[in-house]
């Protein structure tokens, strides 16, 4: 491979998370010890990326403010993402 | 009641034909009462209109001469661990009509006058106080209309209460089995054919209660009603913090808006979808979908956070002048008919029991309901 | 033979199964439109790396089948649209789509459903914390994002996958802590003997298999993740043994996968109407194909996958016969073309898909298991709704999955059914005397995933809405 992944920084709520472009969200949050990224809006458990395919509805998060799955979207420099919040 | 009997008699007192909110109730009061009663469904209980409802219990949409069986259906709701067995979770709340315009707020004020004529307590108040009532609503409103009486319920959990209810009654129920034909078995009653069973079933009396497939029934006894199907498309969203506590619509009727215990926010109003009788609903039309959800979010404008989280349609009837048909359609008073009332869901704990008092003896007025004011002869009253 | 027909043909779905297809049919001299929700081409198996899993993934068969399928697919006339997600369809097969261009319809066309599969799941105490993933989950992100669920994992279900994915996690260099499969050994051995025909991936299986045992992993058969409890460090796994729940077995571990083996993604031909049927081997409902897709809709073909689980190879092979099968139907090529393209590939999918069916009880050994499950389970994650309420349910009379469901609300959620749809099922037959036939299943409804609100509305002023005339008063 000729060029390498390229390392990026973005922050999830305030904590600065190191990535590579590209990767989807959901792998550099792990590698950074969040598997958290949401609660269940009926009774607030903790909930994380089940299914990684677009199923299970679980790893919704909001990047810059919109709604976005962590398993597939993908990583890009200073993005910001907050929890998908439900009630 | 411990009255449930667990062999089936040859013949039942009354067969109830569709199993949604007006022939349940029936059906529950008559077994209640004593009578031998079963209870046929073309699919599950409460599968069509009653279980697919947006549950709204208000005043503001009903038919104004409907409401006074509206406050009472509602009453009904509000307290069915008295007469239902469980507390099926409807919740009161007051209700705004909004208008946006100078010709709503016409629309708006007319409404309400009629409205209040029929004893609904509407009045109408400023956007301030309209504000001050739902602080969520788009300040932008010229006037609305406030009701103190309003309110939800959760439809889904309807069904399940009616179906231990009706167990308890003794009431037996027959699923999956469209009634094919019902025809007189020469004094006796009558002979109810099934599809899909060789078994006939026998009954002294039947009562219609088919909802949006009651017009081909309605002609076997007779009476020749087209029944209009209205295919009424709801959106829900997915639970959200909470933006509204009343339930929400505009001046001419074409939105109904809440928010549930859940946080899920429910968005119907009468926009249409495509669909039959045979089919169901079978298309979501994208304008009607875009539109009915941009009047949300009009009156919402919180809403913009939410997510949709399904479509879908229900079948909905109506008679040629828009009000119920409940009453007998025969002269010897043994086939009846209950629905085709508008908000049906409101009123139909309490229009199911009104028909049952008159099957067993009592005579409440159903005049503006008679099946018999499409064709010429009234039967109001007529004995054998 | 009809005079030929180029109308549009519109693929959903381009994985093995979906992106052939879609060469073969535009090769065919059709307009066509392939359409996938991720960013490549390539589906589950295919599924392009992300930069960084392309340093840290050992380079495999996978990565470059699918930058030779990817390579295929844009030397080709394929209209590609990726990113973009089918949300809704009318009976006329309007298609209802989403993506970073936002909202936009396709007009109806001939579709070609190749949405391939979905993994199923039986629920068990703690099975929602996000400790634990499904275990086709886990590959994706070992394979696609080169990322370790977690430094030791249990992994657990039932099929093939269990023994790639504990490949998986020693590759990146992490520990398996166990495998707990459902089926039984002497089912592998019974298949063993047989994978001598079958060059593909089920054989590897085996050969992990026995790798895994040499490296000294505890491999569990005829067992279960009966539940998973959150510690300071992770999770504490309890295994339990099917013929003898008594015996217990217990696993300290940073995370799980847990699957019960793939079933067809069904919303989308559910939602137009073709016929379905119960599939008794693999447990699941698939639409009702002929050999090269054709289902109850002239306008409408399923292959790879989506049309019953059967693995990459036979999507391939699958996806071949459908555009030929298709090009022959519009009238494009004689049915003596047909035979001579099709000879080869559909000797060998005879052969293949007598080997995969084979594989389907293994996949699906875990179906006892939600009908046992303790009352406080949570079945549905999205409704959070138990064991008990669907019992209670059914005793009251829901014995069908959408009464069932109008009762609960299980399946009402955000992901529609798809994780809890199995186990409500066996649910039911498992309660009552109802077979999966009579069970049904869940309505498909619109949209097919969760839409933001705005991206309905867009911009709009209060002028715009075209409000229809008055209720009555
Ligand atoms: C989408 C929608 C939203 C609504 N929202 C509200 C609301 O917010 N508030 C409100 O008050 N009202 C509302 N309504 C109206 C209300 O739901 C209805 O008025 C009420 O439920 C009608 O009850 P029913 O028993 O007459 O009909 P249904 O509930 O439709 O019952 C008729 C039954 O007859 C059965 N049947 C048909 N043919 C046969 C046959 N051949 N053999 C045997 N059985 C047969 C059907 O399967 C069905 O179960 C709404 C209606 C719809 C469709
Ligand atoms: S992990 Fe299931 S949708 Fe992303």
């Amino acid at each position: 491979m000729s060029n390498g992944p390229s390392p990026v920084t973005f922050t999830y709520l305030t904590q600065t998370i190191e990535g590579f472009e590209g990767e989807p969200v959901a792998a550099a949050l792990r590698r950074a010890g969040i598997l958290e990224l949401g609660r269940s809006g009926i009774d607030n458990s903790s909930r994380g990326a089940f299914c990684f395919m677009g199923s299970c509805q679980e790893c919704r998060i909001r990047i810059n403010g919109t709604v976005a799955y962590a398993c597939k979207a993908p990583v890009f420099s200073n993005m910001t993402i907050t929890p998908y919040a439900q009630s | 009641m411990t009255v449930a009997l667990h062999e089936k008699p040859a013949v039942y007192d009354a067969v109830i034909v569709g199993a949604g909110v007006m022939g349940a109730t029936t059906a529950l009061f008559l077994a209640r009462a004593g009578l031998n009663v079963a209870m046929i469904d073309r699919q599950d209980m409460f599968r069509a209109a009653s279980g697919v409802n947006a549950g709204t219990l208000t005043l503001h949409m009903t038919r104004a001469q409907l409401i006074p069986h509206a406050i009472r259906g509602r009453e009904m709701w509000l307290n069915s661990a008295e007469w239902l067995g469980e507390d099926v979770g409807a919740l009161a709340t007051p209700g705004l009509s909004m208008a946006f315009t100078e010709a709503e707020e016409d629309l708006l004020r007319q409404r309400a006058r009629v409205r209040q004529e029929m004893g609904a307590p509407i009045e109408i108040v400023s956007p301030e106080r309209a504000i001050s009532i739902e602080p969520g609503i788009n300040p932008g409103l010229r006037a609305a209309a406030y009701c103190a009486l309003d309110g939800h319920i959760p439809t889904y959990r309807v069904g399940g209460a009616y179906a231990r209810a009706l167990k308890q009654a003794g009431v037996t129920l027959i699923e999956n089995a469209a009634v094919e034909t019902i025809a007189s078995s020469g004094g006796q009653g009558y002979e109810i054919r099934l599809a899909n069973r060789n078994q006939a079933v026998h009954a002294h009396r039947v009562v219609l209660s088919t909802g949006a497939w009651l017009e081909k029934m309605l002609g076997w006894f007779g009476h020749d009603i087209p029944i209009r199907c209205l295919i009424n498309q709801l959106v829900v969203t997915e639970t959200l913090s909470p933006v509204m506590n009343s339930v929400l619509s505009i001046a001419n009727g074409l939105l109904s808006l809440k928010q549930f215990a859940n946080g899920s926010v429910l968005i119907g109003g009468g926009w249409q979808g495509e669909g039959n009788i045979r089919d169901g609903g079978t298309r979501v039309i994208p304008e009607n979908l875009q539109g009915n959800v941009r009047l949300a979010q009009h009156v919402v404008p919180q809403l913009n956070t939410a997510q949709i989280l399904r479509v879908w349609l229900g079948l909905e009837s109506e008679t040629p002048d828009a009000m119920p048909l409940i009453g007998p359609l025969t002269h010897d008073d043994n086939a009846f008919v209950v629905g085709c009332v508008h908000s049906g869901f409101t009123s139909g704990p309490y229009m199911g029991r009104l028909l049952a008092e008159r099957i067993l003896g009592a005579d409440p007025d159903l005049t503006a309901f008679d099946p018999y004011r499409f064709s010429s002869s009234p039967a109001t009253g007529s004995q054998p | 033979m009809p005079s030929p027909d180029f109308s549009p043909v519109t693929v959903i779905g381009g994985g093995i199964a979906g992106s052939t297809a879609a060469i073969a049919l535009s090769r065919h001299g059709l307009p066509v439109t392939l359409i996938d929700e991720q960013s490549e081409a390539g589906g589950q198996i295919f599924r392009a790396p992300s930069p960084y899993a392309r340093q840290t993934v050992p380079p495999n068969h996978e990565f470059s089948g699918g930058d030779t399928l990817r390579g295929k697919l844009a030397a080709s006339d394929v209209t590609v649209r990726l990113g973009t997600r089918v949300w809704g369809l009318s009976p006329s097969l309007t298609l209802d789509l989403i993506g970073s261009d936002g909202m936009s319809q396709l007009p109806p066309s001939t579709v070609v459903v190749a949405n391939g599969a979905t993994e199923r799941f039986f629920p068990f105490p703690g099975w929602t914390t996000p400790r634990i993933t499904g275990l086709a989950g886990a590959s994706i992100l070992m394979r696609n994002g080169g990322t370790l669920p977690g430094q030791t994992v249990v992994v657990a279900g039932s099929g093939p996958l269990l023994f790639s994915v504990a490949h998986q996690v020693l590759e990146l260099g992490g520990k398996v802590a166990a495998i707990v499969d459902a089926g039984s050994r002497t089912d592998w051995f019974r298949l063993g003997a047989m994978l001598a025909l079958d060059p593909s991936r089920m054989a590897q299986a085996l050969s992990w298999m026995g790798q895994l045992r040499k490296a000294g992993i505890p491999i569990h058969h005829r067992s279960f993740l009966s539940s998973a409890q959150e510690t300071e460090s992770g999770l504490l796994l309890t295994v339990s043994e099917m013929d003898h729940p008594q015996r217990r077995h217990l696993y300290a571990a940073e995370t799980a996968a847990c699957g019960y083996g793939l079933k067809p993604s069904t919303l989308i031909t559910r939602s137009a109407g073709v016929q379905h049927h119960h599939d008794a081997l693999g447990g699941y409902l698939e639409p009702v194909t002929d050999v090269a897709g054709r289902t109850s809709r002239p306008d409408l073909y399923v292959t790879g996958d989506a049309a019953g689980i059967r693995g990459m190879a036979v999507a391939r092979l699958r996806g071949l016969v459908t555009a030929h099968a298709l090009a022959q139907d519009r009238g494009l090529i004689s049915s003596a073309t047909y035979e001579s393209l099709t000879r080869t590939p559909r000797r060998q999918l005879r052969r293949l898909d007598a080997v995969s069916r084979r594989m389907l009880p293994l996949m699906n050994a875990g179906r006892e298991l939600a009908a046992s499950v303790h009352d406080d389970t949570i079945v549905c994650r999205c409704e959070r709704v138990t064991a008990a309420t669907l019992r209670s349910a059914i005793h009251s009379g829901a014995k069908d999955l959408n009464q069932l469901k109008a009762w609960t609300r299980c399946g009402m959620g955000p992901c529609q059914g798809r994780m809890c749809e199995d186990s409500a099922r066996n649910l039911v037959t498992g309660t009552c005397k109802n077979t999966p036939e009579d069970a049904g299943s869940f309505t498909a409804r619109m949209p097919f995933f969760p839409l933001p609100l705005t991206s309905v509305t867009g911009t709009f002023d209060y002028s715009d809405i075209p409000l229809p005339k008055a209720a009555p008063l």
